[in-house]
């Protein structure tokens, strides 16, 4: 009899229920802000290496139009033309090793160089009336998370600067 | 009987309560340790290339403006001039259009880029980054063209005076290449 009539002291369930509820509400958003955090990160990291293998390819078409430039504005025309460069390129590859044909939604770039999630095409446009003139645009694009990411670098190059 | 009821934890209290901590604070230290790796490996990549694109800059700009013709040692002179043919060759020294003389290079016994001239030499990279494979050389593609500057160079983040760290968040290096054709053309 002693027992039952000693209060005891303790939490009611409702105190115990809002208490885990608002904790378990803090974790939830603790957790979400730190995969999405997490999550921009990894594309922040993408980005920088995207926007490196952009001007890589900037500066690289850049060398092969102050080498010749005719066998550089001939890789052009009026409407564009497309070059796939998935492949690492060095101050040894030349131009003419190369034709004209995208990529072909192939993201398997830059070959030899983690991760391999990029594709890298530019495009050569000449401007009708202008020979010495070349439009060109670089693109890398890659796919995290569903989502499409592009980092794109127009630049006129010509035969006189 | 009067057996007083003492205020304690029972031992399965405390056996949930720790095993509860136990599975909590592990997860919490991966996803901060996932975190401080992750930000290590963009400060450094964004690091070097920071370095390197000024770098390449600066070698663009200034080789582009200012040389006017390349040679093998100082003071230029006629006589130690390279890169007149399509034979490719190192090129030591620049002359610019006040006949005074400007280089890059790596200060031996260092791994930076440097750029000197008669009035001194500044440090184009810092400590942070070691530099490899650098080299400068020049060629012409005809007697009647100006000389192609070709430079090449790897930049990586400096892990006490090694580009690889046992750990995979820390390794980061970039490659650079670039050519540079002179203003004036030189025989």
């Amino acid at each position: 009899m002693d027992n039952s009539t000693e209060k005891q002291q303790a939490f009611s369930l409702i105190e115990v229920l809002v208490f885990i509820s608002i904790l378990s509400i803090f974790f939830v958003l603790a957790a979400a802000v730190i995969t999405f955090s997490l999550r921009d990160m990894k594309i922040n990291e993408h980005k920088i290496i995207a926007t490196m293998y952009a001007d890589e390819l900037m500066e690289w078409l850049r060398s092969q139009k102050e080498v010749n430039w005719e066998t550089f504005y001939a890789k052009a025309d009026t409407n564009g033309l497309v070059y796939c460069f998935n492949n690492q390129i060095t101050s040894t590859t030349n131009i003419t090793d190369f034709s004209a044909g995208d990529c072909n939604n192939e993201y398997t770039g830059i070959q030899g160089q983690s991760p391999e999630i990029f594709k890298r095409e530019a495009t050569l446009e000449t401007v009708a009336g202008f020979a010495d003139q070349v439009n060109i645009l670089v693109e890398v694009e890659w796919k995290e998370l569903g989502n499409t990411y592009k980092i794109p670098i127009k630049s006129v190059l010509t035969l006189w600067e | 009987m009067g057996i007083k009821k003492t205020l304690s934890f029972t031992l399965i209290e405390i056996v949930v309560v720790v095993g509860v901590i136990g599975l909590v604070l592990p997860a919490l230290f991966a996803i901060v340790f996932s975190i401080l790796q992750q930000q290590t490996k963009i400060i450094r990549l964004q690091e070097i290339k920071k370095q390197g694109d000024f770098v390449l800059g600066t070698f663009k700009t200034e080789i582009k403006n200012s040389a006017v013709s390349i040679h093998s040692g100082q003071p230029p002179t006629d006589i130690n001039k390279v890169c007149l043919s399509t034979t490719v060759e190192s090129a030591g020294y620049f002359k610019d259009r006040n006949n005074n003389w400007f280089r890059f290079y790596v200060p031996a016994g260092t791994t930076k880029i440097a750029s000197q001239s008669a009035s001194g030499s500044i440090d184009l990279t810092n400590d942070k980054v070691l530099i490899n494979n650098f080299s400068i050389s020049c060629y012409k593609t005809g007697d009647y063209s100006p000389a192609i500057v070709d430079i090449k160079y790897d930049i990586c983040y400096n892990n006490g005076s090694s580009c690889t760290s046992i750990r995979p968040e820390e390794n980061a290096i970039l490659t650079y290449q670039t050519k540079v054709k002179l203003r004036i053309i030189d025989f």
